[in-house]
């Protein structure tokens, strides 16, 4: 099985309690399809996801939900935030 | 007009570099520059400007100096406790460069106010501490046309971009919608580290003092997030987003409501 590495930021990261994931997927997987398996086990995610809150990055370049996974694609995901 | 002797010498460290130099420093000298927000982004952001010789610098903010500031924003001291900040800050500024002008606009910023606000300014530098406030300054800023200098800091992260309208991804480009009320905790809630502030604020005034000054500014399209856990570094590539309701083809006004929010200092 293939592996792909989620990384979490800010609040993400303080929800889910970890900084990053490997999460298996399949030839062909778009990130949509990945972001919902991952809000399976972090149902804070699926929320944010739908609400338009999370931004998602592939290889450090943001991407919409119909990008296709890659083998060894580094996903980022993180909300905005406005401490000053 | 030119530099003076005083000015020539007060700036000579930065004009010896190798991309300054008097016409570039004319070029700050002439600028005229807001910055939202009096706080731990907005006291590195407004000394910085202030040190580099920016001609006018305006900055709003309505809060007053509380004992909870102190642990980041170095412009007060324990004397100026409820005083406006902003009366405080440009005082001390005023102080540290009487080369330039320095406003106090003590007055909240919204958004049915910030599209005047914000005009005819040659550069907007960012540090304002919620989502309402800081979509409505990117909304300006891409409506006037204003070159927006991002920042944010929350717990162990911090956040720069460089936001050019009309060439950049703007602040909606890279989120689209601000999370829901009540769902984001504030810096009093989450904490935040001075030295977190003042990594973010300083970045942050370099890019806009580069920009002013004629030269490259280094984050635009890049989303640049720094972790202070670890020393991470990481430039995440933006791109503009079509039908963005800001910077897309038609603007569609979106403001944000948080109305049961309680405002932090």
């Amino acid at each position: 099985m293939t592996m792909v590495t989620v990384r979490f930021f800010a609040g993400f990261r303080e929800r889910t309690g970890t900084d990053r994931v490997e999460i298996p997927f399949e030839d062909g997987m778009t990130l949509t399809e990945l972001m919902k398996r991952l809000g399976k086990e972090f149902p804070e995610l699926k929320k944010a996801w739908k609400d338009g809150v999370a931004t998602v990055a592939v290889n450090h370049e943001v991407m919409d939900g119909d990008y296709p996974v890659k083998e060894g694609d580094e996903v980022a995901i993180f909300p905005p935030v406005s401490g000053g | 007009m030119g530099l003076s002797l005083n000015e020539i010498k007060r700036y000579s460290r930065q004009l010896v570099l190798p991309d300054m130099g008097a016409r570039e420093q004319n070029r700050l000298k002439n600028a005229k520059v807001a910055v939202t927000g009096a706080g731990g982004l907005g006291c590195p952001v407004s000394t910085y400007l202030t040190l580099a010789g920016v001609g006018q610098i305006d900055i709003f903010d309505m809060d007053k100096v509380e004992l909870s500031n102190f642990n980041r924003q170095f412009l007060y001291t324990p004397e100026d406790i409820g005083r406006p900040k902003v009366e405080v800050a440009a005082e001390r500024l005023r102080a540290v460069n009487p080369e330039i002008e320095v406003n106090a606009i003590d007055t909240v910023i919204n958004y049915d106010n910030a599209f005047d606000l914000l005009k005819g300014y040659d550069a907007v530098v960012d540090g304002t501490d919620n989502f309402p406030v800081r979509y409505a300054v990117n909304d300006a800023c891409v409506v006037n046309r204003i070159p927006l200098f991002h920042g944010a800091v929350l717990m162990y992260e911090g956040r720069v971009t460089t936001i050019i309208p009309g060439e950049t991804a703007c602040y909606r480009c890279a989120f689209p919608e601000p999370p829901p009320a009540g769902s984001v905790p504030t810096c009093r809630e989450a904490g935040v580290f001075g030295a977190m502030t003042g990594i973010v604020g300083s970045i942050q005034s370099l890019e806009a003092i580069r920009y002013l000054a004629g030269l490259e500014p280094s984050l635009k399209n890049t989303l640049l997030i720094i972790n202070a856990d670890y020393s991470i570094y990481d430039r995440i590539k933006l791109r503009r987003r079509e039908g963005c309701s800001a910077c897309g083809e038609t603007f569609i006004p979106r403001p944000v409501d948080y109305s049961c929010e309680v405002p932090e200092g």
